[in-house]
């Protein structure tokens, strides 16, 4: 059956080609209108399908001669595979979107696990050598990084890479490469707010105030690169002896430390926590999803965004499944249906459609600090521990030495 | 009917730990049997004194220690119990809960690989013999314990085994259902001549069943023997006493004849028989049954009336003679002088009726 | 003098020549000592030999962690807390139960309720109710009580969702021990002159005692080895096993977490010796005997009143939580839309959710049926064979117990990631569904084989003896006796392994791969996130999964078990 189907596939690719180069090439903005269509009609009529494929996988590399054909030796391979493990880190519910496309596109059975990063780093290290998955999709770049230095990712030359907006959203020899851009800020129950006679925090600064005590929730730099990103947002922004007083002080404000980075942010819109520190685009799947308590507040005096990212693991048992996903997440196809999935992050490649809902909130996806990835790359495990022995000793007089890794 | 075997047991030992102290002791000890085949036997002794686990060698539960055991001219150490061709009927019945009469009766037949027609032929045949037929549908828990019994007898009877064993299967009857189901067991066992081996501590049972009885007693067969041989001639004071009841007086042996003598007890020259391998001079115990001898005004013993009982068929007397306390039962005593307590009287017996063991 | 050695051999002899019996302990000894002893071993070998040499660094490095000296006092306290109250708590149940004369019918199902409950209830399901009644965002400290700031994560969080779910054990434990005691003692001491309360501490709880300790020690085992509850609702509060997974998960310290569950294991292996090899026994002699006849109950009413109002309300209290669960789940938007919607059932079956519910009956409905014969089987050769290697596979599979899941999902990853020793042999299985239903059945299997081990002791050995003296091989009697006299212990066996297999996180969270989705992962997942409606939706239909099966058992067991006289067919 699915030998058939392939055979199907890639002579229906053949001709799809052969049209595509005669019309006009490459007409981006209709591009993932016509895609997301196919995937509606995925299972109507077969002959219509597998044609459809074909034209929408074809498509994106049309502009550049003769990579096409290099493509359809990848998609072909791929296929050959027959399957994709593929470890998330972004919300389930994208995840998921964006696995079952993938699967009606090309054939390919694609399954999926949502981790946090530091579970998929840990599952990736013990495994040595013989990874349980192929590809890791989504969180941020921090512990991608980490996982450079410790030799776990494969580099690969994607093709599509070239759509990027910015060398920033990939590492320098292709061991991951950005889908996503989420930008770090606060989110805040008003309503809790106006009870408490409170005012709304506006700068990194007022988290510290005493009034805050027992209202914010941050998630915790063990196991959430969202966590990660804020130590190193303020080593950077204030140096690092600096930063590591700013912590003492915050923890005593902190009502829990969760495992996850969106963690905050979906307890603040019930009133578990008042104040969240994390994406802002995960308040926005808050606000939208019906808790219009929720405040958006970007920091005035600057933040740092994170790089949502996705890499090929070094060993994979599917090499050209991984890299046929690395070309389709650096595609609209993927990209384009986070928004539908309740993720409204910013995306990072040219012919991608922005999420209006990012900008109806008042987002700026520009509006952020000059962030040193290089830096990060190279101290963030360091930092961590430094944040511990802070946060620690800062409360070992308190009564709870130890508040953390728990949610 | 598969042909009955003889059993052989040749110098068997069975040690088992202690689990309180952990010291090995000796549940069988060196023991030589045979039993003939077709013969009804009976291991009979007190609790403990390694019948049953002589038995349950035979079946191949325990493994011997020592020594090697024959059924037929095969030596089945080393055969596990379902390989062995006997067949036992259990003191619980161990009857299958889960099936009905004819299930289980049926049960050994089906793991023989009988075609169906065969199984049921030969299940209601057997069923007949132990007159439960038409009580095949039954569950085993509507049926009586004596019903149980004979299901348990027929299951182990259908195989057609070379050895039947049972080991204590009456016990768990009210005694006079024990009586009838003895004699039961006994009819069937001749009818199919078939080898059968009996573990019990009811002497009577013993008595009535057996063609030979092996009296056992602290691992050690303590004497082999016809009911009778083992009643009237035991060969030590355990056995004596064991089996029925006995008076042991001590005394000398004065004089000796042949199996006859004379002993001397209290200052009293007594007539004896059945001295067996004594010598003159030799310390010995006449042992004498209550119901051989007989209170008078003239006799052997001068003794002294401490109880005396009338018990329906018999007159019971205690008397003393000496330090001894003796033990009479004079049956038929309506036509007889009772002696009541405190008078004095004598112990009256036939030579013939005594017998004479090592003191 | 002959030696012993002659029978054993012989006994050796005759269990070669039972192929059936042979390959069955081979290949029992083969699976434990791979899937329990082999993964425990590796993490004793990892936490002691670094770079080709034999040191104790390792557990310096852990032993001076701030963390883990805190870890570690925590689950003491907390395993002290949690067994005390679950004790305390299950005694009085007990004694309710046994003594005192209830009137109310619905007080009686309530008790039946409760005693249910540790069977059917999935991990989490307390803690997740807890958060949503009484947490900072709960129905009734905020939106009925008005109460902003509660906090119930914690220290305080842990012990009142593990005492309400181990009480009802030691309930269940102390009842079958009370049951026993024979009135006549206590009415002797009463005749005397003893009051009632004089009766009690004098007679009872004296005789009780061993039984008591054992209860504290059985949950003190299952507290110190828990890992969804203080995941959910620990808070800053960590325990051991919730820092062993986050050293691995947190800090990529695989070496250091092999430490920490080596100390964790150590401290449930000495709690499970001392239960197992001291209390057990002590709790069998002073309570041997069976109660010779009924007992009078308790009538006096300042006395039934308050502990029946008292059982009563704890047992609403906890029923009370089991029905926040399907609320949470129809809730439109927690803390601000209180109407009912499906909306929650939706999307879990938009999105993952049908595969997630697929893997995990699959793989439980595999792993169920291995469980339940692999061990009668164990129950069958433990009781009624002897054998060399007996002791050691009764042991093996009853310390399984004993070892907290976070352990054993650690032991599992170390040691088959990259195959045996890291050899590549049986590499293979890792990451496959085989290891998961693996550590399932390993999971599962003590359970079944205590229950299994009880059955066959009552039992007639001679009924066996009879099949096998007919002329069946082991093999034969096993099947066509042994197995259909404890059919009831089997199929509860088969449905409680079912439910454990279904219901498992502790062992699986680190194992599980994403070929397969499991409900207690996901419902991990989304609760830590606050998506408290999924995971309240994907609770509810995994209560009702695992509440049908039980009533299936039920059912089960009411026509078909062994105390029914079986139909005749012929």
């Amino acid at each position: 059956m699915r030998k058939n189907v392939m055979k199907k596939v890639t002579a229906a690719i053949l001709a799809a080609a052969m049209v595509l180069s005669l019309t006009a090439c490459g007409d981006s903005g209709k591009e993932p209108d016509s895609s997301t269509d196919t995937a509606q009609q995925a299972d109507s009529a077969d002959t219509a399908d597998t044609a459809d494929t074909a034209d929408q996988t074809a498509a994106p590399e049309g502009e550049e001669a003769g990579s096409a054909s290099g493509m359809d030796e990848l998609i072909a391979a791929a296929q050959a595979e027959g399957s994709l493990t593929v470890y998330g880190s972004c919300e389930e519910a994208y995840l998921s979107a964006a696995c079952q496309k993938f699967e009606e596109m090309y054939g390919i059975k694609v399954s999926y696990q949502r981790l946090s990063t530091g579970e998929v780093y840990t599952k990736i290290e013990e495994e040595a050598g013989n990874p349980s998955g192929d590809v890791w999709f989504g969180g941020t770049t921090d512990p991608y990084n980490e996982a450079v230095a410790a030799g776990l990712l494969e580099p690969y030359a994607a093709q599509n890479a070239s759509h990027l907006i910015a060398d920033t959203y990939k590492d320098a020899d292709g061991h991951w490469y950005g889908i996503y851009k989420g930008i770090l800020g606060f989110m805040v129950n008003k309503e809790e707010l106006d009870r408490l006679g409170l005012e709304v925090p506006k700068d990194w600064e007022d988290l510290l105030k005493p009034e805050y005590e027992g209202l914010i929730g941050m998630s915790n730099p063990s196991t959430a690169g969202t966590a990660k990103l804020v130590i190193n947002t303020m080593v950077q922004t204030k140096g690092h002896d600096e930063a590591m007083q700013y912590f003492q002080e915050l923890d005593k404000n902190v009502y829990q430390y969760t495992k996850s980075g969106s963690g905050p942010s979906k307890m603040v819109g019930p009133g578990e926590c008042v104040i969240g520190i994390g994406f802002l685009h995960d308040g926005i799947t808050q606000i939208l999803s019906g808790y219009d308590n929720i405040e958006l507040v970007i920091p005035a005096s600057g933040t740092s965004y994170e790089i949502g990212a996705t890499a090929i693991f070094k060993g994979c048992k599917n090499p050209n499944a991984a890299k046929l996903w690395i070309e389709y997440a650096l595609s609209p196809d993927c990209v384009d249906i986070a928004k539908e999935n309740e993720s409204y992050q910013f995306l990072v490649i040219d012919n991608a459609k922005q999420p209006e809902e990012a900008a109806q909130f008042g987002l700026d996806p520009d509006n952020v600090i000059d962030y040193d990835f290089e830096d990060a790359k190279q101290n963030t495990a360091k930092y961590v521990e430094d944040f511990f022995a802070a946060v620690t000793n800062g409360s070992a007089d308190s009564a709870d030495s130890s508040r953390f890794l728990t949610e | 009917m598969s042909e009955s075997k003889g059993i052989r047991l040749e110098h068997i030992s069975k040690i088992y730990q202690d689990p309180k102290t952990g010291k090995d002791f000796k549940a069988v000890d060196d023991t030589n049997l045979v039993i003939e085949p077709g013969s009804f036997v009976t291991l009979l002794g007190p609790s403990g004194c390694g019948k049953t686990t002589t038995l349950r060698m035979i079946a191949g539960f325990e493994s011997p220690d020592e020594g090697e055991i024959y059924i037929g001219d095969e030596a089945v150490n080393e055969l596990t119990p379902n390989k062995r061709d006997t067949a036992m009927v259990f003191q619980s019945y161990a009857l299958f809960p889960h099936y009905n009469v004819f299930d289980n009766v049926a049960y050994g037949l089906k793991l023989r690989k009988m075609d169906a027609e065969t199984i049921r032929k030969k299940v209601m045949k057997i069923l007949d013999l132990v007159e439960l037929g038409g009580m095949e549908a039954r569950m085993t828990n509507q049926l009586s314990g004596g019903q149980q019994q004979r299901v348990a007898l027929a299951r182990a009877l259908v195989v057609e085994p070379s050895v039947l064993l049972f080991d204590e299967p009456l016990s768990n009857l009210d005694a006079k259902l024990r009586v009838s189901m003895r004699t039961e067991i006994r009819n069937i066992q001749q009818r199919v001549g078939i080898t059968a081996v009996y573990v019990t501590h009811d002497q009577s049972e013993a008595m009535a069943l057996s063609d030979q009885i092996i009296i056992m007693n602290k691992g050690v067969v303590a004497q082999i023997g016809t009911p009778q041989e083992i009643y009237y001639h035991p060969k030590d004071a355990f056995v004596a006493n064991f089996i029925g009841e006995a008076n042991f007086l001590k005394g000398k042996l004065e004089s000796k004849d042949g199996d006859k003598g004379v002993m001397r007890i209290y200052d009293q020259n007594v007539a004896v028989e059945n001295v067996g391998e004594l010598a003159k001079g030799d310390e010995c115990m006449l042992v004498l049954r209550p119901e051989s001898a007989v209170l008078d005004t003239a006799g052997q013993l001068p003794c002294q009336v401490t109880m005396s009982c009338f018990m329906g068929s018999y007159q019971h007397y205690h008397v003393k003679v000496g330090d001894f306390i003796v033990q009479i039962m004079d049956f038929n005593p309506k036509h007889k002088r009772i002696f009541c307590v405190g008078e004095s009287a004598f112990i009256k017996f036939d030579a013939c009726d005594s017998h004479i063991l090592k003191a | 003098m002959a030696s012993k050695s002659r029978s054993a051999q012989l006994d050796r002899k005759k269990l070669f020549s039972d192929p059936v019996t042979v390959g069955m302990i081979v290949i029992l000894l083969i699976f434990l000592t791979l899937f329990i002893c082999y993964p425990l071993f590796v993490l004793l070998i990892d936490s002691v030999y670094t770079e080709g040499s034999v040191t104790l660094d390792v557990f310096r490095r852990v032993l001076n962690m701030q963390r883990f000296r805190t870890a570690f006092g925590n689950t003491v306290v907390l395993g002290f807390l949690t067994s005390i109250l679950s004790t305390l708590i299950g005694l009085l149940f007990a004694y309710v139960d046994v003594y005192v004369k209830v009137r109310s019918k619905v007080v009686g199902r309530l008790f039946q309720v409760v005693s249910l409950l540790p069977v059917v209830s999935p991990p989490f399901v307390l803690s997740l109710s807890t958060i949503m009644l009484f947490g900072r965002s709960g129905i009734i400290t905020r939106s009925l009580l008005h109460i902003y700031d509660s906090n119930v994560y914690g220290l305080k969080g842990i012990v009142v969702v593990q005492t309400l779910t181990f009480f009802p054990v030691c309930y269940m434990m102390l009842k079958g021990l009370l049951k026993n005691i024979d009135p006549s003692l206590e009415e002797a001491a009463r005749d005397i002159g003893a009051s009632r309360m004089k009766v009690f501490s004098t007679v009872t709880l004296p005789l009780l005692l061993p039984g008591l300790g054992n209860a504290f020690l059985v949950t003190f085992i299952e507290s110190v080895a828990d890992f969804a509850n203080p995941m959910l609702i620990g808070g800053d509060y960590d325990t051991l096993a919730t820092t062993i997974y986050l050293q691995v998960t947190g800090s990529y310290d695989s070496t250091g977490a092999a430490a920490m569950s080596v100390v964790l294991l150590s401290l449930t292996l000495i709690l499970f010796f001392v239960q197992k090899y001291y209390l057990e026994k002590k709790t069998a002699a002073t309570l041997t005997g069976k109660a010779s006849r009924a007992r009078m109950l308790i009538e006096d009413k300042s006395v039934t009143i308050p502990l029946t109002i008292f059982c009563s309300l704890v047992a609403a209290f906890v029923i009370l939580m089991y029905i926040m669960i399907p609320f949470g789940a129809l809730f439109k938007l927690w803390g601000r839309d209180y109407s009912l919607s499906l909306k929650w059932f939706e999307y879990l079956f938009k999105y993952s959710g049908f595969k997630a519910f697929k893997d995990s009956f699959i793989l439980s409905i595999i792993a169920a049926p291995i469980t339940a014969l692999l061990s009668m089987v164990i129950s069958y050769l433990v009781v009624k064979k002897k054998f060399k290697s007996k002791g050691f596979i009764e042991f093996i599979s009853m310390l399984a117990m004993a070892v907290p899941g976070t352990v054993l999902g650690i032991g599992y990853i170390r040691g088959y990631a990259n195959g045996i020793f890291h050899t590549g042999i049986l590499s293979g299985l890792y990451g496959t569904g085989l290891i998961l239903i693996i550590v399932f059945i390993i999971r599962s299997l003590p359970v079944g084989t205590r229950s299994g081990i009880s059955a066959l002791r009552q039992i007639d050995k001679s009924i066996e003896e009879s099949a096998y003296n007919l002329g069946a091989g082991s093999g034969k009697v096993f099947m066509t006796v042994t197995l259909p006299l404890i059919k009831d212990s089997f199929f509860s066996g088969l449905v409680t392994s079912f439910v454990r297999s279904i219901t498992a996180i502790s062992a699986i969270i680190l194992l599980v791969t994403p070929q397969f989705l499991l409900i207690t992962c996901q419902i991990n997942e989304f609760a830590e996130k606050g998506y408290y409606g999924v995971a309240c939706a994907y609770a509810t239909i995994l209560i009702l999964i695992v509440y049908f099966s039980v009533l299936l058992m039920n059912l089960f067991i009411r026509f078909f078990g062994t105390s029914r006289k079986i139909k005749e067919e012929n």
